[in-house]
C-alpha cells in the first residue's frame, strides 16, 4: 500500500501539478515591425514554443480568399498556408478594413460585425456582434493573433482592446510569410502547371450574417 | 624625424586605411531608375563577379514593403539610381539571410562584399524607411550618388 501511495504521489507531482509557463507581457518589437504591433518575444520565430497551450487561443486573421487583389502588389490573395493550431477568423468580417495600398483595389466591403464611426469608435451592427467576438476571442484566455505580414493581426488587437479586452493578454505574433517553424501547414498546392488550395485543412470560423439580427 | 614618423604612422593606420568612405556603384546602376528582379542564382553570380550594387528585398503583398516601395520609387526617380530586387523567398537561399530576416530591406554591396543594410526591426533605421530624405541620408553614407567621372580608379 505504501509503495502504491509513493508511486501515485510521484506521478501526481510529475503530471498533476504542472502549470503552464508564465508568458512574458506583450511588448512591441522595434522598427517598422513594431509599428504593426508585432511582439518582441512571441513572434514568427518563437511561436513554436507557445503553441498548444490550454490557456490560450490562436487566431489567423486572413480571409481564405481576400477580395483585395494582392497580386497587384506581388502578393497572394489566397491563404497559402498557416501555423498548426491557428484557426481562421477573417478580420474583414469583423470591421471595416482601411489603410490598404491603393493598388489592391477595394477590400471586402460587405457586412461586418462592427463599423467604425468618425471618432474611431467601434459600433456594433448586429445584436450578436459582441457575443461572437467574446466567443472567438475569449477574454479569460491569452489570444495569439497572426496573419500574412502582421497587419490584420495588429488591427485586430487594436479593435479588441478598444472594445474592452485586456491588451496584456493579446499577442500580435506577426506574419505567416516569415514563419519558418516546424508546424507549417501548406494549403497552396502546385502540381505541374496547376495551382489549387486545400482549404479543407483550415479550421475556419464562418460568420453567417444572414442569421444575425441587425441593430436598429 | 623618427618621432614624427612614430606619431604619424599610428594615425595613418587608425584613420587612413578604413573602408568607411562612400563608394561608387558599378556604372550600369547610374542614370537609370529601373528596378530589376533577380534570382538567387543571379545574385550569387554577381557576388562572385565582385559587383557593386544595391538590392531591394521585399515580400509579396506586404503592406510595409509596399509603403516603402513608394519612398524608394521617389528616391530612384529623383537620383536616377538603378537597383536589383529580390523577393524574400529567393533571398532565403542566399547569404543575405544570415543577416536580413525581414522585409522590406535594401542591402549595399561593394565589390561583392556586404557593406550595410536596412533593418525592418531596428528603431535606428525607421527614419530611413519613412521618407525620400531619410533614404537619401542612409544611402549617401555609403554610396556616391553622382555619376562617376570616366577615369579608371
Amino acid at each position: 500500500m505504501k509503495k502504491i501511495l509513493i508511486v501515485c504521489l510521484m506521478l501526481l507531482l510529475s503530471f498533476g501539478c504542472t502549470k503552464q509557463e508564465q508568458l512574458p507581457l506583450p511588448e512591441k518589437t522595434d522598427g517598422l515591425r513594431g509599428e504593426l504591433g508585432i511582439d518582441k518575444n512571441i513572434n514568427e520565430e518563437t511561436i513554436d514554443n507557445y503553441l498548444g497551450r490550454e490557456d490560450s487561443v490562436y487566431r489567423d486573421m486572413r480571409m481564405l480568399k481576400d477580395i483585395a487583389v494582392y497580386e497587384n502588389i506581388g502578393g497572394d490573395s489566397y491563404l497559402s498556408g498557416f501555423v498548426k493550431g491557428f484557426e481562421v477568423v477573417p478580420y474583414p468580417y469583423l470591421t471595416t478594413v482601411t489603410g490598404l495600398p491603393e493598388d489592391v483595389g477595394q477590400p471586402y466591403s460587405g457586412k461586418t460585425l462592427y463599423s467604425i464611426d468618425e471618432d474611431g469608435k467601434y459600433i456594433a451592427n448586429y445584436e450578436e456582434s459582441m457575443d461572437i467576438l467574446e466567443y472567438l476571442f475569449p477574454k479569460d484566455k491569452n489570444i495569439f493573433l497572426m496573419c500574412g505580414g502582421g497587419g490584420y493581426a495588429g488591427m485586430t488587437k487594436n479593435m479588441l482592446v478598444s472594445l474592452g479586452w485586456d491588451e496584456n493578454k493579446i499577442y500580435n505574433v506577426g506574419g505567416y510569410w516569415y514563419y519558418e517553424g516546424k508546424y507549417n501547414i501548406k494549403v497552396k498546392r502546385e502540381t505541374n502547371d496547376t495551382i489549387s488550395y486545400d482549404f479543407w485543412k483550415v479550421a475556419y470560423h464562418d460568420i453567417d450574417f444572414d442569421n444575425l439580427h441587425e441593430v436598429k | 624625424m623618427k618621432k614624427v614618423l612614430l606619431f604619424i604612422i599610428p594615425i595613418f593606420l587608425l584613420f587612413g586605411c578604413t573602408n568607411s568612405k562612400p563608394f561608387y556603384l558599378d556604372d550600369e546602376f547610374y542614370n537609370s531608375n529601373e528596378i530589376t528582379d533577380i534570382t538567387s542564382e543571379e545574385f550569387k553570380k554577381y557576388i562572385n563577379d565582385k559587383k557593386s550594387f544595391a538590392i531591394f528585398i521585399y515580400t509579396e503583398g506586404c503592406f510595409s514593403c509596399f509603403d516603402f516601395k513608394k519612398v524608394l520609387d521617389e528616391f530612384q526617380e529623383k537620383y536616377n539610381i538603378r537597383l536589383y530586387a529580390m523577393n524574400a523567398s529567393e533571398m532565403k537561399k542566399t547569404e543575405i539571410y544570415n543577416y536580413v530576416k525581414y522585409s522590406p530591406s535594401i542591402i549595399l554591396y561593394n565589390k561583392g562584399d556586404m557593406v550595410s543594410y536596412l533593418d525592418a526591426e531596428s528603431n535606428d533605421d525607421k527614419e530611413y524607411y519613412e521618407s525620400t530624405e531619410g533614404l537619401y541620408k542612409w544611402f549617401t553614407k555609403y554610396i556616391i550618388l553622382n555619376t562617376k567621372i570616366a577615369t579608371s580608379e
